[in-house]
């Protein structure tokens, strides 16, 4: 473990001393290295980089807009003070995820978040905050037509994945959305690995009969 | 044997069992005894091969047999490993066999790769703007040299234009002290030199009359005869070195009080 601290270390000395640092070219290990020592461009970095993916995961954890937002923000702070205890051997993707999904987890917890927010968070009562809740999906398509599409299957696919168990979404959004191997999420989320497996399969499976309708 | 050398190969022996050896080669086993005592061996032994009689197999061999072909031979069904392996494509051959002959598996396949094709073009959502803004208000930058300390004060200053406000007039109000104080000392050299003299004349002054007055002070104290008596040279260096051990014993305790926790006790996020 000392070795690698000492090796990220010497990387961070050797990036200060290059006279122009360009941060997005960098590894998350460099990144965080400048970051321990109290580099603010490499704190926005790294939210740069995992504002959406954290987001995203939690979003479709918990169902709700502003509380996936809150969420989201207390976990940056919540890592970023914390920023000098992570251990350099492990990747930060995993780390951010995991302090992500525990927030996500506890929340879901403490209170039962039940209707999907594509159309808004459940709280959202006027048109301003009805569009200021409303899943910012992007429009990937070349037509209309085929942007409606894409909105029809997301919305299905969105609420599939919302029917599913907390345990069975966090395993399958981290597994497929995130790409994350199965060994990396058996760690992130303290489960045997067959286990995870076991999760990932049923609910896929769960998926799959719940968008049967579409293929026929 | 006599007239030819080329006796016949087991190849042609076995094309003249065929009846297949060409007519000139056939000739020479007119005319060589060996070739043809060796070729009415072969026939020998071929003609009685044929004439072994067949064992009938035991009774019931047939349908043992196909008892057990029938087991085999229906591949079991796609599992869940077979369904992830299908998913990562390095699904083994016999499997991808499976899969071509039957059309269950074949559907529940291709519902698993669709679906893990929808979940991986799922896309990114956005948070509202600017949140890395509203989390480094509330993120502590290390101060861990004073470089990082300059950063961080010129990162909080440039900020807000209130800061740059107040960096500016304090820059201003500084700059202008050091260079009034500098042209006013310019101007009156014999003045600062006098004063700082006389500063230095009187300062000795006190210095001496304060020590000049405590030795006094000290001498006319009742103990201080039998303290002089009592502290002799060893006395005196076996004192100094015990409050030399005393303050180390002092240094020591502080910095084991005031360490900070190890990266094991303070890693406390899960």
């Amino acid at each position: 473990m000392n070795v690698v601290r000492f090796k990220v270390a010497w990387q961070a000395a050797s990036l200060r001393m290059a006279e122009s640092l360009d941060l997005a070219s960098l590894t998350d290990q460099e990144i965080v290295a400048l970051a321990v020592e109290g580099r603010e461009a490499a704190y926005r970095e790294l939210i740069r980089r995992y504002e959406r993916p954290v987001f995203s995961l939690i979003l479709r954890m918990v169902r709700d807009r502003q509380l996936a937002e809150d969420l989201s923000q207390e976990t940056f702070i919540k890592a970023l003070n914390a920023i000098a205890t992570y251990r350099p051997e492990f990747k930060f993707s995993s780390w951010i995820f995991k302090i992500a999904n525990n927030a996500a987890i506890d929340q879901l917890r403490r209170r039962s978040v039940q209707t999907l927010s594509l159309d808004g968070a459940p709280n959202a009562t006027t048109p301003d905050a009805i569009e200021a809740t409303v899943l910012q999906v992007g429009d990937r398509s070349e037509s209309a037509l085929a942007a409606i599409e894409a909105r029809e299957l997301g919305s299905s696919i969105e609420r599939a994945i919302g029917q599913l168990r907390p345990e069975y979404r966090s395993c399958i959004l981290l597994r497929h959305v995130e790409g994350l191997a199965y060994e990396e999420i058996a760690q992130l989320l303290d489960l045997p690995l067959g286990t995870v497996k076991t999760y990932i399969h049923r609910a896929r499976h769960e998926l799959r009969d719940a968008l049967a309708h579409l293929r026929d | 044997m006599m007239d030819s050398p080329l006796h016949l190969l087991n190849e042609e022996l076995d094309l003249w069992l065929d009846g297949r050896l060409s007519a000139a080669r056939t000739s020479h086993l007119e005319t060589c005894e060996e070739c043809r005592t060796a070729a009415d061996e072969i026939r020998m032994v071929t003609s009685q091969l044929e004439r072994l009689p067949r064992v009938a197999p035991p009774s019931l061999f047939a349908e043992r047999i196909m008892a057990r072909v029938t087991r085999v031979l229906p591949a079991p069904h796609f599992s869940a490993e077979d369904l992830e392996l299908w998913v990562s494509g390095i699904l083994p051959s016999v499997r991808e066999n499976h899969l071509r002959g039957c059309p269950e598996c074949q559907a529940l396949a291709d519902a698993e790769r669709v679906l893990v094709m929808q979940l991986q073009a799922l896309p990114l959502l956005s948070p509202r703007p600017a949140l890395a803004d509203r989390v480094m208000a509330q993120v502590d930058l290390p101060v861990t040299s004073l470089a990082s300390a300059w950063r961080l004060w010129r990162t909080r200053l440039a900020a807000t234009p209130e800061g740059v406000g107040i960096a500016a007039g304090v820059a201003v109000l500084l700059g202008g002290s050091v260079a009034a104080s500098a042209a006013w000392a310019a101007g009156h050299q014999e003045l600062i030199v006098g004063t700082v003299l006389s500063l230095r004349a009187q300062g000795e002054q006190w210095f001496w009359q304060g020590i000049t007055l405590a030795n006094g002070v000290l001498q006319s104290q009742a103990w201080y005869g039998s303290l002089r008596a009592a502290l002799t040279p060893g006395r005196l260096i076996a004192l100094s070195g015990a409050v030399i051990a005393l303050y180390a014993a002092g240094v020591v305790t502080l910095r084991r009080l005031i360490a900070l926790p190890n990266s094991q006790a303070a890693r406390a996020l899960p």
